[in-house]
This record gives C-alpha cells, sequence and structure tokens, in this order.
C-alpha cells in the first residue's frame, strides 16, 4: 500500500514536471515563429547544434 | 453515373488508401516502447494507438487539412488529374524507399507530390512559396524540437528519480508510457489524417462537389481518422512486435521522455497548421534520450538516412508525380 501511494506521487510529480518542461519549449517555439520563419529556424538550430555540443562534453567526462 | 464522378470517388478511396498505409507503418513508432517494455501485449498496444489515432477526429482543429488543401499549391489549378498524379508520386516514392529502408515521410513525399504535379500543369506560379517554405523549415525544425525538448524531459526524469529505487520508478513509468503512447497517437492521427483530408477536400472544392468555399466535411474528417486507424489496427502489430524487439534499449523512462517530448512537438505543429513528419519527429525525441546518456549511444547511421531522406524525399516524390501527370495529361 505505502508502494503504491509513494508510486501515484510521483505519477502526479512526474506528469506536472512534463507538463513544467515541455509548456515553456513550446510557449517559446510560437513566439519564434511569430516573429518569423528564418527567426524560429535559426534559433531552434543553434540551440541544438548547442545543446549537442554540451552533452558531448558532459558524456564524455 | 458520368466517369468524372467514378474518377472522384476513385481519387478518394486511393487517398483513403494512402491514409490506411501510413496508419500501418507508422503505429510502431507510438507503441513500440510499450510492447517492449511489456506494458502491453502488441494486440492490445495496436489497439490503444488505433483508438487514439480515431478520437484525434474531434476538437484538435483542421489547420494542417487548410495547409496542404489551399496552402501550397493554387487551388484553381487543382483537377483531377493533379490529384491523383501527386498521390501517384507520393505513393511511388514511399514504396521506393520502403524496399529500399530509407526511413522517408509520406507526409512530404504528398507534398512533393503536390509540388511536381502542379509545376507542370501550370508552371513555378502557382506554388505558394510561404506555405513550401514553412512546410520546408519544419522538417527541419519539428526533429529538432523533438530533440531538445526530450533533452530536457530526459534530464528532469534522471533528477526527480535520483534517490527512488528502480523498482518503484518502474512501476510508475509503465503506467506513465500509456499516457505519453496516447499522446503520441493522437497527434499523429490529427497531424496525418489532416494531410488525407486536405487532398481530399481541396479535390471536392475544385471538381464543384464542396459549394461555393473551401472547407473540410466532417465526413472527410471521419474517414481520414477511421482509414488511419484501421490501418494501425490491420498490420501495425506485425511491425509493433519487430520494433518492441529492436528497440529493447530504450528504459521505460525513456520511451515517456521520447513520447512526450514528440507528441508536444506534433501537436504543436498540428495547431499552427504546418504538416510534418511524425516519424522524424520521434526519431528525434529517441536521439535526444539517447544522447543524455551517451552521444556515442545513438545510432547515428539511423540519423543520417534521416538526414539523406529530408533532402530526397520532396524532389523525387515532385519528379515521380511530374513524371505522372505528363502520362496521365496525355489522356
Amino acid at each position: 500500500m505505502r508502494i503504491l501511494r509513494r508510486q501515484i506521487r510521483l505519477f502526479i510529480a512526474t506528469a506536472v514536471m512534463a507538463a513544467l518542461v515541455l509548456t515553456p519549449i513550446f510557449f517559446a517555439l510560437k513566439l519564434l515563429l511569430d516573429a518569423g520563419l528564418g527567426v524560429v529556424f535559426g534559433t531552434v538550430i543553434v540551440a541544438g547544434l548547442l545543446l549537442g555540443y554540451l552533452l558531448r562534453q558532459e558524456t564524455m567526462r | 453515373m458520368d466517369w468524372e464522378l467514378l474518377l472522384v470517388i476513385f481519387i478518394v478511396a486511393l487517398a483513403l488508401g494512402f491514409d490506411f498505409i501510413n496508419g500501418f507503418h507508422d503505429a510502431a513508432n507510438s507503441v513500440a516502447t510499450i510492447v517492449s517494455t511489456r506494458v502491453l501485449t502488441p494486440t492490445q498496444a495496436v489497439i490503444w494507438a488505433a483508438f487514439f489515432n480515431f478520437v484525434a477526429a474531434f476538437g484538435l482543429g483542421i489547420h494542417v487539412a487548410n495547409t496542404i488543401g489551399k496552402g501550397i499549391i493554387e487551388t484553381s489549378i487543382v483537377d483531377e488529374k493533379l490529384i491523383l498524379a501527386a498521390l501517384v508520386g507520393a505513393i511511388v516514392w514511399d514504396i521506393i524507399t520502403w524496399r529500399v529502408g530509407l526511413p522517408t515521410s509520406s507526409s512530404h513525399a504528398l507534398i512533393g507530390g503536390l509540388i511536381g504535379a502542379a509545376l507542370v500543369s501550370a508552371g513555378p506560379d502557382v506554388i505558394i512559396k510561404e506555405g513550401v517554405e514553412r512546410t520546408s523549415a519544419f522538417i527541419v525544425i519539428s526533429p529538432m524540437v523533438g530533440f531538445i525538448a526530450a533533452v530536457f524531459l530526459a534530464l528532469a526524469v534522471m533528477r526527480l528519480y535520483a534517490r527512488v529505487a528502480p523498482s518503484t520508478a518502474q512501476g510508475v513509468f509503465r503506467r506513465l508510457q500509456l499516457l505519453s503512447a496516447a499522446a503520441y497517437s493522437l497527434g499523429h492521427g490529427t497531424n496525418d489524417a489532416q494531410k488525407t483530408m486536405g487532398i481530399i477536400a481541396v479535390l471536392l472544392f475544385t471538381t464543384g462537389h464542396l459549394g461555393g468555399e473551401f472547407h473540410v466535411p466532417i465526413w472527410v474528417i471521419l474517414s481520414a481518422h477511421a482509414a488511419i486507424a484501421a490501418g494501425t489496427l490491420a498490420g501495425g502489430w506485425r511491425i509493433v512486435r519487430t520494433m518492441g524487439l529492436r528497440i529493447t534499449k530504450l528504459e521505460p523512462s525513456d520511451g515517456f521522455a521520447a513520447e512526450a517530448s514528440s507528441a508536444a512537438a506534433i501537436l504543436f505543429a498540428t495547431q499552427v497548421g504546418i504538416p510534418v513528419s511524425t516519424t522524424q519527429t520521434i526519431a528525434g525525441g529517441i536521439i535526444g534520450v539517447g544522447s543524455t546518456k551517451r552521444l556515442s549511444a545513438v545510432r547515428w547511421g539511423v540519423a543520417i538516412n534521416i538526414v539523406i531522406a529530408w533532402v530526397l524525399t520532396i524532389p523525387a516524390s515532385a519528379a515521380v508525380a511530374a513524371l505522372t501527370f505528363a502520362i496521365v495529361d496525355e489522356f
């Protein structure tokens, strides 16, 4: 019973966390899209490459 | 019954057939992870995906259908021959790439088909530059957003579960995956079925079967969703069984992060009316999740194949459609 209650709490916490992580990303994406296709394209590519580079640095340690 | 009406009925059936194959082929993307983690059996998983493919018909809008119907080429030049050529171009390209194992997008093939047939029919002036530019940009943006969102979500999950026993976490993610797979199936259903709706609606509009104003009739919405759901049910389980065994390296938490972030990316694109490749978006999500472990954990060969597909699909399907239109136009 205790494990089940803990799992329910974790379930809710994870769902809320996913919403908190994803919502700002797509809100920002909408703002960028409103600013122009070139803006959203450039920003997403640069952000993706930068993130890839940072992950490479972190995971190679 | 006149020949023109028969031709329209045939093309509508062909478009629904294209939608059916899309469901058949893409079912694995949404449910492979819940099969590999044994949350559901392949049959249960496919029924789960098909249900949400169909439910997506209600309340998610028809922005993508409008883009396909009147945002890629001028509707004034659309006729039965052009739509037939566009569909043939997309289907032929899909079959060729399926045979050689290249992960291409049916959606982009359809857009390429429309462009190719329109170019031969009336020249470059009938191509709507803004619609093509937005769609082309999102070929790259959508998987990249899937990648970025999945990285952030996977890192957040790692942090939240740092002190949680693996068996407890496993139990939570088994249930969460049901939600993320449902969300992905909703996204797949709505974005992909709307491409078929757009094709059928523009055909009906330009042949005078839709009245004076372009719109998507309810029977077109329901039949497109029914076709994609039926495709998922009919053949998906076989692909799911293979995929489910192939992607065993994904942990339940990884599957959740990849599916949830890809679903969000697809639903976002749907709301702003942009047709995207659902397959390539979830590939971006899976690469994102894999990258948080180790960049070398990602099968970069697959990623390179996706890039080749990005570059080739629209021009190649456009070429097939152009050739088809030239042949059909002789009759």
